[in-house]
This record gives structure tokens, sequence and C-alpha cells, in this order.
């Protein structure tokens, strides 16, 4: 099980960065805590390659670098929307294919467009998503393919 | 030095503060829940996130800085499912939203 030291060595860094506490009785305690927690989650058999997707975060960190400039780009739409008088709202709706995704970069894509000011999934399926968006756009589809792609390049690895 | 940065944070929350009313005016300003759950996420994401980035600032380097990326983790993971849960709720209720042009609804209506 080499998830096991992982999760040990970040349930740890945790308690130490949270608690900043250096007794030994402290000490002690933190300990039990990280063994309890380390014993319950291999119970509830949740240690594995998908619960801890470690060879994915260099690909997911830089993928929420790009999705935090899409919210800053976003969040300024939606602002000018709210206080320019004479701007106008055209809500539709959108449906967007799943193009055979995992369901982690299904769940990645939605909560990714939802997280973004303007666009939010009403509803997340096997086959596809059902968004509602603020704005119209040129090409409905379009404007959705950068974070289809990247999302489902961070997620699975492909693009 | 460090009472410049403390006054660069402070002005990133005045900042953030702004962002929350505009999302609050939006609330009130935008014709039905769907629009509005898009008005309400500015508050969610931006305001959010300049006031962590502005408590980050005047906290320095501190234990309570890990703790403030910590909280502003779990408000990026949780509020897209909150949003989610509400705009889901609405749609699955039967609440159509409005579509196209508001101020000439009969035009586009699908």
């Amino acid at each position: 099980m080499i998830y096991v030291p992982g999760l040990f060595i970040a349930l740890t860094a945790l308690w130490l960065a949270l608690s900043g506490h250096g007794e030994a009785f402290m000490l002690g305690l933190a300990a039990a805590s990280v063994c309890l927690s380390l014993i319950l989650t291999m119970r509830l058999r949740l240690m594995g390659r998908e619960a801890s997707p470690y060879h994915r975060l260099a690909p997911m960190a830089r993928y929420a670098v790009w999705l935090m400039g899409e919210i800053v780009k976003s969040n300024l739409a939606v602002l000018h929307t709210i206080i320019e008088p004479s701007a106008r709202l055209r809500p539709r709706l959108v449906a967007l294919d799943a193009d055979g995704r995992s369901e982690l970069a299904t769940a990645l894509f939605a909560n990714s467009i939802t997280l973004t000011p303007g666009t939010v999934t009403l509803e997340a399926a096997r086959d596809g998503l059902l968004v509602h968006s603020l704005h119209e756009g040129a090409d409905e589809h379009e404007e959705f393919a950068p974070m289809a792609a990247k999302s489902l390049l961070a997620a699975d690895g492909r693009g | 030095m460090l009472e410049a940065i403390a006054w660069i944070g402070s002005a990133f929350i005045i900042a953030a503060v702004g962002l929350s009313i505009a999302g609050a005016v939006g609330v009130l300003r935008f014709p039905d829940v769907y629009t509005r759950i898009h008005a309400a996420s500015i508050t969610d994401t931006g305001a959010a996130s300049l006031m962590t980035l502005g408590m980050l600032l005047m906290a320095g380097l501190s234990p309570a800085a890990i703790k403030l990326c910590i909280v502003w983790l779990f408000i990026m993971l949780t509020s897209p499912a909150a949003a989610h849960a509400l705009a889901g709720a609405a749609f699955g209720s039967g609440h159509r939203p409005i579509l196209g042009d508001p101020r000439r609804p009969s035009e586009d209506e699908t």
C-alpha cells in the first residue's frame, strides 16, 4: 500500500499547520488521531489510486492556475452586467456532450463551470451537462471548448 | 514595509466589500433564480478570494496564513456544490429559466 505513507505525511502536515503546538502530550494526541484516521480510511476502503490521484497533481495545479484567470475574467463580465444599466441579459441553456469523460473529468468540468460566474451547471449526468449561461456567446459550444479540453487533460491526462 | 503590506491588504478587503455589494445588487436586479445565482457567485468567488488575499497580506508569514489558504480552498470546493444544488433543485422541481432578453420575454422562448 503505497498510499498509506502518503496519507500519513499529508495528515501529519495538516495537523501541524492547523495546531502549531509542540508539547509531547499534544503530539501524542496528534499521533493517535492520525492513526485513527488512517485505520478508518482503510476500513472504509477509501485508499487507492482514485482517492489519492498524486499522478494528476501537476496537471491539476496547472489547470487551477488557468481556472483562476477565467474566474477573474468572468467576475469582471458579470460585474459589468450588474453595474451597467444598459447591459443586456440574454440567459440561455446550453447542452454539452460528455465526450466519453471519466466521472472525475465530468465532475471537474461541471464544478469549473459552476465556479465561474455567469455559468452554472443545472444537471450533470454521464451523457452530458446542462448549463445555464447569463450571456449570449458567439458560438455556444466554442465558448466552453477551452474549459472542456483543459479539464479533460487535467483529470484524464488526454486532450 | 510591513505597514505598507498591511495597507495593501486593507485595500484588497475594501475591494472585496465592493464586490460583495455588487453581488447583492445583482441578486436584487436580476430577474429569476438562475440569473441571481450568477450574481451571487461574484460574492462566492471574487469577493471571497480578494478578502482572503487581503487577510493573507495582513497576516504575513504565520500559521494563520496556512489556515487562510485552507479556508480559501474549502470555499472554492464547496461554493460550486452549493450553487449546483440550488440550481439543480430549482430546475428539478420544474422552475423554468427565463431565456433570451427578459425585457422581451415572448420573443425567443423555447
